[in-house]
């Protein structure tokens, strides 16, 4: 076995896109692009806290069922994947969640995301907990 | 100058712990961000095309292909309103059989009624799986 210890790997050519040989032994792969910018495990029940994350600053509870994720190092533009997921009621169905974008889907900036998480059959928003994490550049 | 090439199995660092490296090579392979109203690309990685199947039937094409078909896309459809009341949802089509080929998959979406196909505003795809 093989270890490098470093706290920082730059790439040569561009200091922000180093190659990783995939598992076919041939096609490379980007390391900085396979990686997760952000995630957050938020419990949104009672007084709304934090439990775990990377690269967040804060949650924000803007209410009812939704708030927003505020990232600590910005992405570097609004064109970054957002993933959320949250828990199931008590029998494990009738709960889901969303990022929210707004009618022209420019909601999400550089430094925060909305997501809600509602009951499917009353189309209602209840507090709940939030998976969330992002792909995309760092600015 | 030439190109370095490292290979180790480990990556440490001073204070936030080590990695196996097989976690950086089985990282996110493929991403896509798009209107699907306006078939415009927002953002994505390693993604070559994407085909506008018809109302809320999408196929995205990997520019490096998988290995196999064995992988694993997970995608959102974002809602317009953050009330529950305008939601959408996103799957792999299997309409006509298996859609998740080495080189591209097919994606359903669905509108707020959760019932049939629709084009929203931002749809996110990612995959995890082994490159060819």
């Amino acid at each position: 076995m093989s270890e490098i210890k470093t706290d920082k790997l730059t790439g040569t050519s561009t200091a922000g896109s180093i190659l990783v040989t995939g598992e076919g032994n041939s096609t490379t792969t980007n390391l900085q692009q396979g990686l997760a910018k952000q995630w957050s495990y938020v419990n949104d029940t009672g007084t709304s806290a934090i439990i775990d994350s990377f690269n967040t600053t804060s949650w924000t509870d803007n209410g009812t069922g939704n708030g927003t994720v505020n990232i600590a190092s910005n992405m570097g533009n609004v064109t970054y994947n957002i993933s959320v997921s949250t828990n199931a009621d008590n029998d494990g169905r009738n709960r889901t969640c969303g990022v929210f974008t707004g009618t022209n889907g420019t909601t999400s900036t550089a430094g925060l995301y909305r997501i809600s998480r509602w009951i499917i059959t009353a189309n209602s928003l209840e507090d709940g907990y939030f998976y969330s994490n992002t792909l995309g550049d760092l600015a | 100058m030439a190109l370095g090439k490292i290979k180790a199995d480990t990556l440490e660092h001073s204070t936030a712990g080590s990695l196996d490296t097989s976690y950086v090579v089985n990282g996110t392979k493929w991403r896509i961000n798009w209107n699907g109203s306006t078939n415009v690309i927002n953002g994505s990685f390693n993604n070559s095309s994407l085909t506008d199947n018809g109302n809320g039937d999408f196929t995205p094409a990997y520019t490096n292909t998988m290995a196999d078909k064995a992988y694993s896309p997970t995608g959102q459809a974002h809602m317009f309103n953050d009330a529950g009341t305008n939601n959408s949802g996103t799957k792999v089509m299997r309409q006509g059989g298996e859609s998740l080929l080495a080189s591209s998959l097919r994606i359903a979406v669905t509108n707020s009624s959760w019932a049939t196909l629709g084009d929203r505003v931002s749809i996110s795809w990612t995959l995890a799986g082994d490159l060819a």
